[in-house]
C-alpha cells in the first residue's frame, strides 16, 4: 500500500531519461541541474508524457506498462506545477474545488480568508498553498511538486519551506519534489535522487550524498557541510542549534529537537579575528586542513569546510593548525529534521 | 512635411465617404427611411440569417478551432491553411462554389432533390453563404486564442481529473474568451456585410433572401435615400463593434494581463 514504483525510459530531444525508483510513504527529492529531465519524470508519472518503455505502478495498480497508458484524468496524482498553474479566471475556492471536495483544506492550509480572491491578487507563498490545496482536493495517491520554492521571493522561502516539510510529513503520501537546489531538497526530502542528463547517478539521504558522494557531480552539488545538533526556537524567531562539539549556531530555518545543519562551503568566510558584520555565526576553531581545488582552497575549520579563493588564502597567509574565525549568515543555513 | 501630408490624405480619403453618408440627408430623415418596407424586410432577413449562421459557426467552429490549436498531428498546418482559403477568395467565387455544391444541378443536387430539399434561392442559402464567408474569420481568431492558453493550465485541469469536455468548457473556453469574443465580433460583422456569395447563391428576393447589403444595391436606382439610410446603419453598427472590441481589450489588459499573474513579492 502507498508505494510508487517507477522504471522508465522517456525520450527527450537530447537524451533518454532513465529512472528506476521506489517511493514509499516518504518524500524523495529529485535534484539536478536544469535540463536534466526532472520535470520529464513528473510528467511521465502524471500521464502528460508517454515513456517509450517501462512501467509505473501505484499501490499495485498499473498506470503505465505493456498495453496500458492511463490518461492523466484516470490516474490519481496531485501535481503542483512550477509557477503553480492556478486557473486565473477562478477564485481560490473554485480552483481548489475543481479537483474535488476542498472543504477543510482551505482551513488546513490557512487560506480560508482568501477563498474569494483571484490568483492574481495573491503573494507567491499564498499561491503555493492554493496549488497544494487544489492538488490535495483530488485525494491523490501520489504527490508531485515541481520546483515548489522557485517562484518565491527569498524572505518567504525559509518559512514556506518549513511549513511544506511539516505538511509533507503529515500527509505521508509517496511524494516526489523536484528542485535544482540541493539545500532545498535536503530540507524537504527524506531521500534524494540526483539526476544528471537523464540518469540517476546516486540515491541516498542528504547525509550520505554529502559524506559519501559516488561521483564528482554529486560531490560538487552536495559538497556541503553537514553537522548535527539539537535545535530550539529563540524568542527572536531564530532557531538556535547546539552542535555536538559544543559550538552554537543560529539559523533562519525553523526546527526543533535533533537536526542536521547543512551549509555550502562557499557561504563560509574566514578571518583572523571576529569581524564586525551582520553575520550571526562566528565559529572560532583550528584549521585542520587546507586542500587546493583549482583556483580555490577548501579550508577545514573545526566541524566546517569553507571554500575561499586561493588569493584570499594567500593574502591571509593561512596555515594549518592556527586558530581562525569562520563566519556565515543564519540565512545561509538549512536545517534537516533528523528525529 | 511629406509624412504629415500623407497622413492627412489617407485620413481624409478613408473618412470622407463615411461622413458623406450622414451629410447628404438630415440624420432624422435617415432614421425615418429605415421604416421603409424594403429596409425593414431586409433588416429582419439579415438579423435572422446572420443569427442562425453565426450560432452555427460558433457551435461548430469553437471545438474545431480548439482541436486545431491543441493537437499536433501530421498535416496540421495544411488543414489550417485550407480553412483559410475562403479568406482570400472573392465572395463571388464562394457563391459559385456553393451553387456548384448545393445548387439544383450541383454536386449534391440529386441527393438533396430526392430528400425534397431545395437550397438555392431560399433563406437556407443565405445562411450557408453567410456561414461559409464568415467562418474562416472566426476560425483564425479562435485558433490563435486557444493557442495562447498556457499548456500547464490544460495539463493541471487533466491531472485534477477533468476529461476533455470539462477541460474545454471550464478552462480552455473561459481563458480564450477574450480572443474568441473578438473573433466572433469580426466574423459577425463580416457575415452581416456579406454580398457577393449571397446574391449568386441565394438571389435578392425582398423579404426572403434580400439582406441589408443586397437591399442597398436594390435601392440604388429606386430610392437612394433608403440605400443611404441602410449604409448609415452599417457605419453605426460597425463602429459600435470596433469600439466595443477595443474597450473590451483594454479592460482585459488592465485587470488580468499576464504580467500581473507573474509571481510578485508579498502583498
Amino acid at each position: 500500500m502507498g508505494t510508487l514504483r517507477l522504471d522508465l525510459t522517456v525520450p527527450t530531444r537530447s537524451f533518454d531519461v532513465q529512472v528506476e525508483l521506489e517511493v514509499g510513504r516518504e518524500t524523495v527529492g529529485l535534484v539536478g541541474p536544469s535540463g536534466a529531465g526532472k520535470t520529464t519524470v513528473l510528467d511521465a508519472i502524471a500521464g502528460l508524457r508517454r515513456p517509450s518503455r517501462g512501467s509505473i505502478e501505484v499501490s499495485g495498480e498499473t498506470w503505465f506498462g505493456k498495453r496500458v497508458h492511463r490518461r492523466p484524468e484516470d490516474r490519481s496524482v496531485g501535481y503542483v506545477f512550477q509557477e503553480y498553474a492556478l486557473f486565473p479566471h477562478m477564485t481560490v475556492e473554485r480552483n481548489v474545488a475543481f479537483g474535488g471536495d476542498g472543504d477543510g483544506l482551505l482551513e488546513r492550509l490557512g487560506i480560508a480568508s482568501l477563498a474569494k480572491a483571484k490568483p492574481a491578487q495573491l503573494s507567491g507563498g499564498e499561491r503555493q498553498r492554493v496549488a497544494l490545496a487544489r492538488a490535495l482536493a483530488r485525494k491523490p495517491q501520489v504527490l508531485l511538486l515541481d520546483e515548489p520554492m522557485a517562484a518565491l521571493d527569498p524572505h518567504t522561502r525559509g518559512r514556506v519551506r518549513s511549513e511544506l516539510r511539516l505538511l509533507l510529513r503529515e500527509l505521508g503520501l509517496p511524494t516526489i519534489v523536484v528542485t535544482h537546489d540541493f539545500l532545498d531538497t535536503a530540507a524537504l526530502a527524506d531521500r534524494i535522487a540526483v539526476l544528471v542528463e537523464g540518469q540517476v547517478v546516486q540515491v541516498g539521504t542528504a547525509e550520505e550524498l554529502i559524506s559519501r558522494p559516488t561521483n564528482a557531480f554529486v560531490a560538487e552539488l552536495a559538497g556541503g557541510n553537514l553537522v548535527h545538533g539539537t535545535a530550539h526556537l529563540r524568542r527572536d524567531g531564530l532557531t538556535e542549534v547546539v552542535l555536538e562539539d559544543g559550538h552554537v549556531i543560529v539559523s533562519t530555518d525553523v526546527a526543533f529537537g535533533p537536526v542536521g545543519v547543512v551549509i555550502h562551503p562557499w557561504e563560509i568566510s574566514i578571518a583572523r579575528s571576529e569581524p564586525e558584520d551582520s553575520a550571526q555565526n562566528h565559529i572560532r576553531a583550528r584549521i585542520e586542513s587546507i586542500v587546493p581545488v583549482g583556483n580555490r582552497r577548501r579550508v577545514r575549520v573545526g566541524p566546517f569546510t569553507a571554500e575561499i579563493t586561493a588569493t584570499s588564502a594567500g593574502e591571509l597567509g593561512l596555515q594549518e593548525s592556527e586558530t581562525v574565525v569562520a563566519t556565515f549568515k543564519a540565512t545561509a543555513t538549512r536545517l534537516t529534521q533528523t528525529g | 512635411m511629406f509624412v504629415a501630408a500623407s497622413a492627412a490624405i489617407a485620413f481624409t480619403f478613408l473618412l470622407l465617404p463615411l461622413a458623406a453618408i450622414f451629410l447628404r440627408v438630415p440624420v432624422l430623415d435617415l432614421i425615418e427611411q429605415l421604416g421603409n418596407d424594403v429596409a425593414r424586410d431586409a433588416l429582419l432577413v439579415s438579423l435572422k440569417t446572420s443569427a442562425i449562421a453565426h450560432a452555427a459557426v460558433l457551435l461548430v467552429g469553437t471545438p474545431t478551432a480548439y482541436l486545431l490549436a491543441r493537437r499536433r498531428f501530421r498535416g496540421r498546418s495544411l488543414v489550417v491553411t485550407l480553412t483559410e482559403i475562403p479568406l482570400v477568395l472573392p465572395p463571388a467565387v464562394a457563391g459559385i462554389g456553393l451553387l456548384a455544391a448545393f445548387g439544383r444541378f450541383g454536386l449534391l443536387g440529386d441527393e438533396l432533390n430526392a430528400l425534397g430539399i431545395q437550397i438555392g434561392f431560399t433563406q437556407l442559402a443565405v445562411i450557408l453563404a453567410v456561414a461559409f464567408v464568415e467562418s474562416p474569420f472566426y476560425l483564425r481568431g479562435a485558433i490563435a486564442a486557444f493557442e495562447a492558453v498556457d499548456d500547464n493550465l490544460i495539463f493541471a485541469a487533466r491531472t485534477l481529473g477533468a476529461g476533455p469536455w470539462r477541460v474545454f468548457l471550464r478552462v480552455a473556453v473561459p481563458l480564450a474568451a477574450g480572443g474568441l469574443g473578438a473573433a466572433s465580433a469580426l466574423a459577425l460583422a463580416r457575415g452581416l456585410g456579406e454580398f457577393g456569395a449571397t446574391i449568386i447563391f441565394a438571389g435578392s428576393l425582398q423579404g426572403v433572401t434580400q439582406t441589408l447589403p443586397l437591399a442597398i444595391y436594390a435601392e440604388l436606382d429606386t430610392d437612394f435615400d433608403v440605400a443611404l439610410a441602410i449604409s448609415a446603419l452599417f457605419v453605426v453598427v460597425g463602429a459600435a463593434i470596433l469600439i466595443g472590441l477595443k474597450a473590451f481589450t483594454w479592460a482585459r489588459f488592465d485587470s488580468t494581463s499576464p504580467s500581473r499573474l507573474a509571481p510578485s513579492t508579498s502583498r
